[in-house]
């Protein structure tokens, strides 16, 4: 316990306030997360119904080659399989709309994304689209019982609650976090190799060059960053400063919010330039991130609160004068 | 007191878990242990190199010359744009130049069954090319790994 306290105060900065949800404001900040969970599980059920149109497509291929949550699937004809799983799924959804406050329920809810998402990915290639949220929903079966009614609810129970919140922020934040540790490493591995790497001018020109050589596809802002490698550096180093501090942000209230609109802004850019659409890290960076009401910061506070840079300003700041 | 701590030494031991298994599975790009993903997305650059790519030269009646690549084979490609598509077949060519023929037997029948449309004759190739100077239209260097001829699937 005292490891995971002092690893909070170290990305916290030791400075910055700690979660405003945790001591400040302690019902109020419940009472929004209530909202979120079950706005969470709304979700779940559009997943399901958007992904209606696809029932043909899977009822019409061929076999699948399963991944390990369908690997049951061998035993049975290979249709019957998947409408069990199609079905199973969508009413694990509906009942996750109304009956998300049951923890029986939201294992159900798990279980059905997990099999449903398998089934998507047993094609022979894992696609990451719906990662998170199936991982976000592994989180949600440990939030306690009574969670779900504001008024009647303990303050033990709020805060077992809110330590769940913070755990799927995390989570969100971590995803992004090893992408950025992704690219840092293997820019400098490629850096010892002689080769251009990611923090090199022509890092983002490479990838978009590659990236629409694979798919043969044209994208709106994409040609146009092939030829223009000094203004497609800073968008690059940006991403990999956003995405390398993202778990960070989780511990500095300040930035969430601008941090989170940042990396809507990467997966925004990321289709124009490269034609890849992670629409649901969207909606949840939204959910997690952006629905709070939280008081204004003051840019000051932000500044010296921006990880690696932020002790810059801080040493400038009149107070450390 | 002592159950949020519980619960908190819990979620941690979640997050440890989530990170050796999803990191276990960097070695090979092929094993990744679903859904305990690395995220490292995009981390190398693309640099001059191999790759592999799909060539149809026959499909149905119908003969090409010179033969199409499958991006472009619109009426013949299940996915002709589809990342997916691009990501299997390098597997298919990584795993024929690592010799490993049942591996690639297998690959090849699935990428009959799930990619094309119809019997296809396709040669597998291998491409070196610099991706910026691909993009300005300069030829890639191609060298034919195998001719694959799909029989008609039954009905």
């Amino acid at each position: 316990m005292i490891f995971l306290r002092k690893c909070r105060r170290l990305l916290a900065g030791g400075h910055s306030s700690p979660q405003p949800g945790i001591f400040e404001g302690f019902s109020a900040a419940f009472a929004h997360r209530i909202i979120l969970f079950r706005v969470f599980y709304i979700s779940v059920l559009l997943v399901a119904m958007s992904n209606f149109d696809t029932w043909s497509f899977h009822l019409a291929s061929s076999d699948l080659i399963p991944l390990w949550p369908v690997g049951w699937t061998g035993y049975f004809s290979k249709n019957a399989s998947i409408i069990l799983i199609l079905g199973f799924q969508l009413a694990t959804a509906l009942l996750g709309v109304f009956f998300c406050g049951s923890r029986s329920v939201r294992i159900l809810v798990f279980l059905g994304l997990l099999e449903y998402v398998a089934m998507r990915n047993s094609y022979g290639k894992i696609g990451h689209s719906y990662h998170l949220l199936v991982l976000l929903s592994f989180l949600l079966i440990f939030l306690p019982r009574g969670w779900s009614r504001a008024s009647a609810a303990r303050r033990s129970v709020q805060a077992k609650a809110l330590l769940v919140f913070s755990a799927c922020q995390f989570l969100i934040m971590m995803s992004y976090s090893l992408a950025g540790l992704g690219k840092v490493a293997m820019a400098f591995y490629q850096m010892s190799q002689g080769q251009v790497h990611a923090f090199h001018p022509q890092a983002l020109p490479l990838h978009v060059a590659q990236r629409l050589l694979e798919t043969n596809s044209q994208s709106p802002l994409g040609p146009w960053m092939i030829d223009h490698s000094l203004l497609a550096w800073p968008m690059m180093q940006a991403t990999l400063y956003l995405q390398l501090f993202a778990v960070v942000i989780v511990f500095r209230p300040s930035l969430q919010k601008p941090w989170a609109a940042g990396l809507i802004l990467f997966h925004v850019f990321s289709f124009l330039i490269l034609t890849i659409n992670f629409p649901f890290n969207c909606f949840l960076l939204g959910l997690f991130f952006l629905t709070e009401n939280r008081p204004p910061t003051s840019l000051r506070r932000m500044l010296a609160d921006l990880p690696l840079f932020g002790m810059v300003f801080r040493l400038m700041s009149p107070k450390s004068a | 007191m002592r159950s949020y701590c519980r619960l908190k030494i819990t979620l941690a031991g979640f997050f440890l878990a989530y990170l050796a298994l999803a990191l276990s599975g960097l070695p090979n790009r092929d094993k990744e242990i679903f859904p305990f993903y690395s995220w490292f997305l995009f981390a190398a650059v693309p640099h001059a190199g191999n790759h592999y790519e799909v060539r149809i030269l026959k499909n149905g009646g119908q003969s090409f010359n010179p033969p199409i690549p499958y991006a472009q084979a619109a009426n013949i490609a299940i996915f002709p744009q589809a990342i997916t598509a691009y990501q299997f077949i390098q597997k298919m060519g990584r795993s024929y130049d690592r010799g490993d023929s049942a591996e690639f037997a297998e690959l090849a029948g699935l990428f009959q069954r799930d990619f094309l449309i119809g019997a296809t004759t396709y040669q597998l190739l291998r491409i070196y090319y610099d991706p910026i100077e691909r993009w300005h239209g300069k030829e890639a260097v191609t060298e034919v790994l195998q001719t694959i001829e799909t029989t008609p699937a039954a009905p």
